[in-house]
């Protein structure tokens, strides 16, 4: 206890000593936040270093330590012997772009990460910067004063790749990252592929009946029906429609969605009523419409009869159990390799169906950002981690000629890690494979990782078990990531993605109504007026204040 | 008289560390109970954060089905009481009873392994198990019954916490009542068998009344449990289907907080918990030693 | 004890075992399921073709474990902190269960002490607060934060003086006769003869140590560190996806291997098995040399 305080203090004192220098360096620069840990944010200690000021790339004289929260990959194999997560060639060329160095104030991997997060969140002890994975541990760490304002230090000291970045997806990574006016993270921008749910069925199952592929809900229904009937893959204990929940904004597959979508019903987006007012999806009358539909599928058997009860869904897809499911783009690196490992004769493909009544695919999209590098508030050197995105974002995309990466070793060892790319990099790589593919565009115009989905394709697409890994990331990228590339794929994005202050008070409460209901619905206990009973309740409890307070958040 | 004055501080002395430790850690931590008179944030921390008296405790009692979340509490918390320490008593007298040593030492040591699993494994054994192709379905396929979606069954969800929490821990519970068996004086046997006692005999004369004090003391310390119905098991089986039956107060707190970070509720939560079952031992405490002159502790 | 064993008596013993026997085949599945799924292909474990018997026999999750270094060091930390935890749970319990067996009359504190040691056991400030507090005392990722805040378990003190007062008060006049103090007592009549319930609570402390888990995820910032439990678990608890990066999905598929883990669960069962035979020896009868008549 006492060391430590010690230790703060003489820091404390040094710190303060430069910053008086700071200051009559400084001087004409214009300061936005008033108070605290603003002003010496964007001040430099050294008054050589004016001119470039605001260079996003500029290197510090000293050295500087950051102590971070390390997320680690527990199955990671990649860094080569004597390198660490927290030394290793990433944080060696951050040294020598940037000269920053790093000591992790705590490092851990999957479920143990976010109770770190927690636990920092909660008692206030948090190591200078961090990444977190999800909306509403940024919103927690914002209510509780825990994080810099990051507004102005990614005005200033974002890299024109990263400001390119994030106007490709209309600024909503930064507007995710924005309460009241500020932005209070740096926000990391990802793929919107990852949202978009597709069918993915056995072809061979469909050949051996004569099937054609289904495209409407009608034609979806008899396929599964002759499945099942005619067993054409001889399975045991066969089973529908797998869900793991009817419906989910990210990766929480295998859902219903495109059911539901194909009624023109998007549960978990803000959409539109016949007036124009704004209302949630969940108590559309769309909504009703594919509740009705489903609880007819489930009593004929057609959905799971387990799908609300199942611990691990995966399961009777792994198992091949089930002919058709939906999913996101990527199920090549889970499920379906491990389903080809136990049969090898299965064909998976994915389609875009079924389709709505407008001929269209249509699909809500996920907000483009749900991960967030955040710095503890009064860290003296909030814009030494823009820096370290610039560094990074530039480094992902190859662009550092004398990087003199191994680009075997994982990602995930970066020392801050939340990807900061396109939003449709999926596509993007999807489309020049498939292009080289049909010798539309020559090999030699791939990137170095589009060259390699592009040979494992060639070496295993008639053998998927020769190389279960290499087949992994080319069906993904092939067959899931060339559905994205489909013109009758339509985004709908939902019109609000934050979370407001009702819907923090009472949202345990509205799930707990809404899962009950819609499962007891289709399950058969409750009657489909229960969605009506549904919806005035829903208002009563919290919806309607919800509803008002987003109409408002969206008011121009 | 002076002898035991002496001793005094030697008794002392001799709790003197455990006393120490326990205030270093459970007691000094024991500030963080004011949290649940707060609006607790953790950027102004407790001493400066809003003080809200009551209103965490009021905010559990007024949720629409705050009423059902108790009863199933109640229920389930009071059930598992009852049979973690009826079905260990059983099967320590079984065990006692009988005479292959051999075959009692692995029985004993394979029933206390289950304790050992966590609910994550054993709930996807169960769901396997209990599934609509399940075991027991196919067992009752044979009788001509139509397959039971158990786990999506108000009717037999808290069953199933209930039974599948039994099976876990008994052998483990069963250990304090064979460690009580053995304490029990081989004199006590001799003088039965002499006045020709048969094993009926012997067993309400000697066995059950040398191990009611184990007894009555694991049944009070139970009562702490009221409250308790269990979180890991409930969290890992349960499903929306069955939020009726089988949601307590515990996961329904865990469900706020996912969304709302109540550290104020969560520790109003645990401090009515502790409350409630504080004055419950007092009580059977005060009522054992009135009525029956008996000190359980 | 008995010799004659009339037809009544072996039905009834007959039955016993028959029950007993039932009991110990429900107990046996869990672990007979995890060690079939640790000896099966992981794909076809994912899948749940497992049920009784090994899928795709194969060695390889054992053979993993074995090249792990990191299971070996948690191992190591497990160890640590076993022995160091039960054995200040065995003292403390001890020293602390013989004084507050006295009545109130022999040892006037004793009813302050033992309330408060009861309060101390059912009221708790919570999660922050606990963790606060220790790091305020600098024991953060050190082994003391996994041992010290649970030094006195409660539970096996109130058992302890349980028994302790269920011991003939001759024993101790006599010890005292004889010109004994409370220690030489305590650690030469009292603790010899209470070997079933001082094997219980040991056990108790024991298990406890080597199953905890929560306290290491909370209380120890480098991984290198986890004790066993810890370790295992990170990896074993129900992952949703929604909350998944696209880096930790594509590995999702290595995270999930049930194989592995069943393997990793059943190698960490094992010494706790190992140890309970041992310990039931002190469950015998006839402890007590039957010297003191009641």
């Amino acid at each position: 206890m006492s060391t430590r305080f010690i230790r703060n203090f003489t820091l404390l004192f040094v710190l303060s000593a430069m910053l008086t220098t700071a200051c009559t360096g400084g001087a004409g620069k214009p300061e936005s936040t008033a108070g605290t840990g603003g002003d010496t944010a964007t001040a430099k200690p050294e008054a050589t270093t004016i001119a470039e000021e605001h260079d996003p790339f500029g290197r510090y004289e000293e050295p500087l330590e950051i102590s971070i929260g390390k997320s680690l990959n527990l199955s990671d194999k990649s860094l080569p012997e004597g390198d660490t997560p927290i030394s290793n060639q990433f944080t060696r060329y951050l040294e020598k772009r940037l000269n920053l160095k790093f000591k992790a104030y705590w490092q851990a991997g999957g479920e143990a990460y976010s109770q770190k997060v927690s636990v920092a969140t909660a008692s206030g002890d948090l190591p200078d910067a961090m990444v977190v994975y999800s909306y509403s541990e940024l919103r927690k760490l914002v209510d509780a004063g825990l994080v810099e304002d990051m507004t102005d230090v990614i005005e200033q000291y974002a890299s024109p790749l990263v400001k390119e970045i994030y106007a490709a997806g209309d600024h909503a990574a930064t507007k995710a990252a924005t309460f009241g006016g500020r932005v209070m993270a740096i926000p990391a921008s990802q793929g919107l592929g990852d949202s978009m749910y597709m069918m993915f069925i056995r072809q061979d199952w469909l050949d051996k009946l004569g099937l054609q592929a289904p495209t409407t809900l009608e034609e979806l229904e008899h396929v599964i029906a002759e499945f099942l009937d005619k067993n054409p893959g001889n399975v045991k204990d066969q089973i529908g429609l797998p869900a793991y929940s009817l419906f989910g904004m990210t990766n929480n597959f295998p859902t219903l969605n495109p059911i539901f979508a194909s009624y023109g019903a998007f549960p978990t987006n803000w959409v539109k009523d016949k007036d124009g007012n704004v209302m949630s999806g969940l108590i559309a009358p769309e909504t009703r419409e594919s509740l009705a539909k489903l609880r007819e599928m489930y009593a004929a058997g057609l959905i799971d009869k387990e799908f609300a009860l199942r611990k691990d869904v995966l399961e009777p897809i792994i198992s091949n159990r089930t002919g058709v499911f939906f999913g996101p783009w990527w199920m090549g690196f889970n499920p379906l390799n491990q389903s080809m490992q136990n049969d090898p004769e299965a064909q998976w493909k994915a389609y875009l169906a079924p389709l709505g009544k407008d001929g269209k695919y249509n699909t809500h999209v996920q907000s483009p950002s749900s991960m967030f590098y955040v710095v503890k508030k009064g860290y003296k050197h909030p814009e030494a981690i823009m820096k370290l995105v610039n560094v990074q974002t530039e480094n992902e995309q190859g662009l550092d000629p004398d990087a003199d990466m191994d680009l075997g070793v994982d990602w995930v060892n970066e020392p801050l890690r939340a990807p900061v790319d396109f939003p449709d990099s999926i596509e993007k790589d999807a489309e020049k494979v498939i292009k080289a593919l049909n010798n539309e565009l020559p090999v030699d115009q791939l990137t170095s990782k589009q060259k390699r989905i592009y040979e494992s394709w060639l070496k295993t697409k008639d053998n998927p078990t020769s190389d279960i890994a290499a087949w992994s990331e080319a069906f993904s990228y092939v067959v899931g990531g060339g559905q994205l590339l489909q013109p009758q794929l339509n985004k709908v994005p939902s019109l609000y993605y934050g979370e407001t202050n009702t819907m923090v008070t009472k949202g345990a409460a509205l799930g707990k109504l809404q899962q009950e209901v819609f499962n007891k619905i289709i399950m058969g206990s409750a009657p489909i007026e229960a969605f009506d009973q549904f919806v005035n309740d829903w208002k009563k409890q919290g919806g309607d204040e919800i509803t008002a307070e987003v109409a408002e958040l969206l008011q121009p | 008289m002076g002898r035991k004055k002496t001793f005094a501080l030697d008794y002392h002395l001799m709790l003197a560390p455990g006393i120490l430790l326990l205030v270093l850690f459970s007691v000094v931590p024991m500030f963080g109970i004011v949290i649940a008179f707060q609006q607790y944030s953790p950027g102004r921390g407790i001493f400066h954060s809003e003080w809200t008296g009551l209103d965490n405790i009021r905010y559990m009692f007024q949720l629409r089905d705050s009423g059902l979340i108790f009863r199933n509490t109640l229920f389930i918390a009071i059930m598992k009481i009852v049979g973690n320490l009826a079905v260990p008593i059983v099967f320590a007298l079984l065990l006692n009873e009988l005479r292959m040593r051999l075959f009692k030492r692995i029985v004993q040591t394979v029933v206390y392994l289950p304790h050992f699993l966590s609910w994550v494994i054993l709930a996807g054994i169960l769901t396997d198990i209990l599934g609509y192709k399940g075991l027991v379905n196919q067992l009752l396929s044979v009788f001509d019954i139509e397959p039971i979606l158990f786990f999506a069954s108000n009717k037999w969800f808290p069953a199933i916490l209930i039974g599948s929490e039994v099976w876990k821990e008994f052998g483990f519970n069963t250990i304090v009542f064979l460690a009580a068996l053995a304490g029990i004086s081989p004199a006590l046997y001799e003088a039965a068998a002499l006045d020709g006692a048969g094993r009926w005999q012997r067993l309400r004369h000697v066995t059950l009344p040398g191990m009611i004090p184990v007894i009555v003391l694991l049944a009070t310390l139970g009562l702490g449990n009221v409250l308790n119905a269990g979180f890991d098991q409930v969290f890992n089986l349960y499903n929306p289907v069955v939020y009726e039956s089988g949601d307590i107060i515990d996961t329904y707190v865990y469900r706020s907080g996912l969304m709302d970070a109540q550290y104020g509720l969560a520790t109003a939560v645990g401090l009515l918990k502790s409350v409630v079952s504080f004055v419950l031992i007092i009580c059977s405490y005060v009522l054992a030693s009135r009525f029956a002159n008996y000190r359980i502790f | 004890m008995m010799k004659s064993h009339s037809l009544s008596d072996k039905l009834a013993d007959g039955l016993i075992a028959l029950v007993l026997g039932g009991a110990a085949l429900l107990s046996l599945y869990p672990i007979w399921y995890t060690v079939a799924v640790s000896l099966s292909s992981s794909a076809a474990a994912a899948g749940g073709l497992v049920k009784l018997w090994p899928v795709q026999f194969t060695l390889q999750a054992y053979r993993t474990i074995m090249d792990d270094p990191a299971f070996f060091r948690a191992f190591g930390v497990s160890l640590q902190r076993v022995g160091l935890g039960a054995l200040i749970n065995f003292v403390l319990t001890v020293l602390m269960a013989y004084p507050l067996s006295k009545s109130a009359a022999q040892f006037s504190g004793r009813n302050v002490y033992m309330w408060f040691v009861v309060f101390t056991m059912l009221f708790s400030g919570g999660l922050i607060p606990w963790y606060l507090t220790i790091k305020e005392y600098e024991l953060l990722n050190t082994i003391w934060a996994l041992v010290l805040p649970g030094a006195v378990p409660v539970f096996n003190v109130i058992l302890t003086v349980n028994f302790f007062r269920s011991l003939p008060r001759e024993l101790e006049e006599a010890g005292y006769m004889d010109g004994a103090g409370p220690w030489y007592v305590l650690w030469n009549i009292f603790v010899p003869l209470s070997a079933p319930v001082l094997a219980t609570v040991t056990l108790f402390s024991i298990v406890g140590h080597w199953n905890s888990f929560f306290d290491g995820l909370i209380l120890i910032s480098n991984p290198e560190k986890y004790p066993l439990q810890t370790y295992v678990q990170q990896m074993v608890v129900r992952f949703s996806t929604e909350s998944m990066t696209p880096d930790q999905l594509k590995n999702l598929g290595e995270l999930s291997n049930r194989t592995l883990n069943a393997a990793k669960i059943f190698v960490t069962m094992l010494p706790v098995l190992l140890i309970y035979p041992f310990l039931q020896r002190f469950f015998i009868h006839g402890i007590m040399l039957g010297s003191v008549k009641e």
